[in-house]
C-alpha cells in the first residue's frame, strides 16, 4: 500500500479522498492555491502545500509545480480527484512516466474516451449502442430523408461542428426535412462557416442514466449499479439518486452489461462511469465515459456499501477488486442534493462571499460531503459547488421525506444558494412520482404544485423576521434615548424620536 | 415609539412592542423572548417555537435576515417613516426611480444585447458576463427604457460595479 497520497484537488473531492487516507493510516498531502486558505481541505491533511496564486492554470492546473511537489515531498501516488487533471492524458502520462502511481486509469485509456467521436466509433466496434445517426455530413435533401428514414423519425438535424445547442433542428417527418435542411445548412454556415449537417436520432424526453464500473490491473471487471442523474440545470447535474426508480430489472441486467462491455473495450482499471440517454421505451444510448470518480458517487456508496474511494486507492496499489459482483447488492435508496453558490431566481448565476453562518444537517441516514466552514471563501475561481447533501433510507418515498427534513436543517448565511430552490423540486408531484427527463428544470416543471404547507411556513418565517428586526431596532432607539437623557438629560429626543 | 411596520415580500407585518415579554404582531398578542448568540445570531421565541436568526444590514432601513435557513429581505420602518412613506408614493415620488444593476460578480463583458433608449420587458437578457468559466445573463429587473449602459463588451469588471440602469 502507499505511505503518501498527495491530492490534486480542493473542496469536497479533496476532503474526501482525506478520509478515505486516514481511515487506510495512509499519510494524506494536500495543495491549495491563494484562494483557498480558509477552505477545509487544508486543514484537514496531515500536511499541506501552497501552490500558487488563485486561478486555477497557477495552482490546481499547474502540472510542473504538481509533479515537482510530489517528489520533493515523498508521495508515491497521485489522487486527481474529479475535474483539473483527472481525465487529462498528458498530466496522466507525465505521472506513469515520474514513477509515482496516479490513481485512476491508465493514460491509454484516457485517450481512447477522451473524444467523443473516436469514444463513438469504440463503442459502435463493440456495439455498444450509440445514437443511431449518419457518420457522414448529408450531400442532399434526398439523400438526407432516405437517411432520416432509415433512422426512423424524429430526427435532430446537428451542424458537424456545432456546439451549444446553436445549428440544430428536430424533424419529425420527410416533410418537414426540406425546410429545415436548408436552415440548419445556413444557421451552420453563419454561426460556425461550416455548413457539414449530419442527422441523428432524436431522443424524446431522455433520462441521464449511468453506471458505476469498477476494474482492477488484473482484468476483473464490476459494476455497482446505476444512478439516474436527469435533474439538470445549465446541462449540470444537481440531483443524483440510486437505484433509477425508471430502471427495472431486465433493463438493469442489459446496461450493466454494455457497459462493462464499454469499460473492457478501452483496457480500463480503476472507478468509471458510462452514462447513457435512456429513452420512454428503456433503451439507452451510449454518450460518454467519465475516466474518474464521479461527484454523485457518494449515492451508490450508500445503496452498495462500497467505500469507492478506498477501492480506487486499492486498486491503483495494485490490489485485485475486494468484492465479486455476487457479493453486492441494492440496498434501500439513496438521494444526493448538490448545494450551488448560484441564484436560481436568476440564471443560476453563480455567487459568491463569505460564509457567515453555516451548520450542516446530520442525524440518521444523512451524510454532508462539503470542503468548506464558518468563515470560509466561496470564491470567483472554481466550480461554486459548497457541499452535498446525501439521504439515505429503505425505500425512495422515504429518502425524499429524509431529504426535506435534511434540507429544512442546512443553514447558509451570506451567500446566495440553491436550497429552497432543491426543496421546490424535491416537493414537486414530478419528482416525486419519478416523472421527469433531462428537461424537467427548463421546462419548469417542478412549478406546477407549490406546497400550501411550504407557503404558510414561509408567512410564519416572515412575521419572525419582522418581529425580531423591530426588536433589534427598538433596542438600538432604546439604547441611543438613554444615552442621550444621560448625557444631556434631554427628555425631547425621549418623547419624540 | 415602539411601533414598526416591515415590508418583506409577500407581506407588510405591523409589529407593536409592549414590554420585555409582551408584543402585538398586527393587532394580535404574542409572547416573546430574544437571546443573543453572538454578533449576528439570535434566538427568537414566539409564543411556543424556537427560531434561529441570522442578520445582516444591507442598507439604512433594508436587512437579510435568516430565519430557521429562510432568508428575507425586509425594510423596517417606524410607524411614522411608514406615513412619510406612503403619502411619498401616493403623490408618485418614489415610482420614477431609476433601477441600478451592478456586476454580482467579477467577470468579462462578453455581449451587450440592448441599447440606451430601448425598450425592456422584466426578465430579458441585457448583457452576457463570463465569469467561473460560465456565461451568465444579466437580466433586466423591471419593465422600463434602458437609461444608461456603463460599460463595454470585452471590458473586465469588479463586483458590484455599475453596469446599467433601467427607468
Amino acid at each position: 500500500m502507499f505511505k503518501k497520497i498527495l491530492i490534486a484537488n480542493r473542496g469536497e473531492i479533496a476532503v474526501r479522498i482525506i478520509k478515505a487516507c486516514k481511515e487506510l493510516g495512509i499519510t494524506s498531502a494536500a495543495v491549495y492555491s491563494d484562494a483557498d486558505i480558509t477552505s477545509l481541505h487544508t486543514r484537514l491533511a496531515d500536511e499541506s502545500y501552497h501552490l500558487g496564486g488563485s486561478p486555477a492554470t497557477e495552482s490546481y492546473l499547474n502540472k510542473t509545480k504538481i509533479l515537482e511537489l510530489a517528489k520533493s515531498i515523498g508521495a508515491d501516488a497521485i489522487h486527481p480527484g474529479y475535474g483539473f487533471f483527472s481525465e487529462n492524458a498528458d498530466f496522466i502520462e507525465s505521472v506513469e512516466k515520474s514513477g509515482i502511481t496516479f490513481i485512476g486509469p491508465s493514460s491509454k485509456s484516457v485517450k481512447m474516451m477522451g473524444s467523443k467521436t473516436a469514444a463513438r466509433n469504440l463503442m459502435t466496434n463493440c456495439k455498444v449502442p450509440v445514437v443511431p445517426g449518419t457518420t457522414e455530413a448529408i450531400a442532399d435533401v434526398d439523400s438526407g430523408i432516405a437517411a432520416a428514414e432509415k433512422i426512423g423519425y424524429p430526427v435532430l438535424l446537428k451542424a458537424a461542428a456545432g456546439g451549444g445547442g446553436k445549428g440544430m433542428r428536430k424533424v419529425s417527418s420527410s416533410d418537414e426535412f426540406k425546410n429545415a435542411f436548408e436552415s440548419t445548412k445556413r444557421e451552420a454556415l453563419k454561426s460556425f462557416a461550416n455548413d457539414d449537417i449530419y442527422i441523428e436520432k432524436f431522443i424524446e424526453n431522455p433520462k441521464h442514466i449511468e453506471v458505476q464500473i469498477i476494474a482492477d490491473k488484473h482484468g476483473n471487471y464490476r459494476h455497482v449499479f446505476e444512478r439516474e442523474c436527469s435533474i439538470q440545470r445549465r446541462h449540470q447535474k444537481i440531483i443524483e439518486e440510486s437505484p433509477s426508480a425508471f430502471v427495472d430489472e431486465a433493463t438493469r441486467r442489459r446496461i450493466t452489461a454494455e457497459a462493462i462491455k464499454a469499460a473492457k473495450a478501452c483496457d480500463y482499471f480503476n472507478a468509471g462511469t458510462i452514462e447513457f440517454l435512456m429513452d420512454a421505451n428503456r433503451e439507452f444510448y451510449f454518450l460518454e465515459m467519465n475516466t474518474r470518480i464521479q461527484v454523485e458517487h457518494p449515492v451508490t456508496e450508500l445503496i452498495s456499501g462500497i467505500d469507492l474511494v478506498k477501492e480506487q486507492i486499492s486498486i491503483a496499489a495494485g490490489n485485485k477488486i475486494s468484492f465479486e459482483q455476487d457479493d453486492i447488492k441494492i440496498n434501500g435508496y439513496a438521494l444526493e442534493c448538490r448545494i450551488y453558490a448560484e441564484d436560481p431566481d436568476n440564471g443560476f448565476l453563480p455567487s459568491t462571499g463569505k460564509l457567515y453562518a453555516y451548520t450542516e444537517p446530520n442525524g440518521i441516514g444523512v451524510r454532508v460531503d462539503s470542503g468548506f466552514s464558518e468563515g470560509s471563501e466561496i470564491s470567483i475561481y472554481y466550480d461554486p459547488m459548497i457541499a452535498k447533501l446525501i439521504c439515505y433510507d429503505s425505500s425512495r418515498d422515504k429518502a425524499i421525506e429524509r431529504m426535506k427534513r435534511a434540507l429544512d436543517e442546512f443553514s447558509i448565511f451570506g451567500v446566495t444558494n440553491n436550497i429552497n430552490f432543491l426543496k421546490q423540486i424535491i416537493n414537486s408531484s414530478g419528482f416525486v412520482e419519478g416523472n421527469y427527463d433531462i428537461n424537467f428544470i427548463d421546462n419548469k416543471n417542478y412549478q406546477m404544485d407549490i406546497n400550501d404547507n411550504v407557503l404558510a411556513k414561509s408567512s410564519e418565517y416572515e412575521e419572525a423576521a419582522a418581529i425580531f428586526i423591530s426588536l433589534v431596532k427598538s433596542m438600538q432607539v432604546n439604547k441611543k434615548a438613554a444615552n442621550s437623557l444621560q448625557s444631556t438629560n434631554n427628555w425631547w429626543t425621549q418623547n419624540h424620536e | 415609539m415602539n411601533e414598526f411596520i416591515v415590508t418583506s415580500q409577500n407581506a407588510k407585518n405591523k409589529i407593536t412592542i409592549i414590554d420585555e415579554k409582551s408584543l402585538e404582531l398586527n393587532g394580535e398578542l404574542k409572547n416573546y423572548q430574544l437571546i443573543e448568540i453572538s454578533n449576528s445570531k439570535y434566538l427568537l421565541k414566539i409564543e411556543n417555537r424556537f427560531y434561529h436568526i441570522d442578520y445582516r444590514k444591507a442598507d439604512t432601513e433594508a436587512f437579510e435576515i435568516s430565519v430557521n435557513n429562510k432568508l428575507h429581505n425586509v425594510k423596517i420602518r417606524t410607524a411614522l417613516q411608514e406615513k412619510a412613506f406612503v403619502l411619498l408614493e401616493k403623490a408618485g415620488v418614489n415610482k420614477d426611480s431609476e433601477s441600478l444593476t451592478k456586476s454580482p460578480m467579477p467577470g468579462l463583458v462578453l455581449k451587450i444585447l440592448k441599447n440606451s433608449g430601448e425598450n425592456v420587458k422584466k426578465g430579458e437578457t441585457i448583457l452576457i458576463l463570463e465569469a467561473m468559466k460560465m456565461e451568465n445573463e444579466i437580466k433586466a429587473s423591471l419593465d422600463g427604457v434602458v437609461s444608461n449602459i456603463f460599460i463595454k463588451a470585452g471590458q473586465a469588471v469588479e463586483k458590484n460595479l455599475n453596469l446599467f440602469s433601467i427607468k
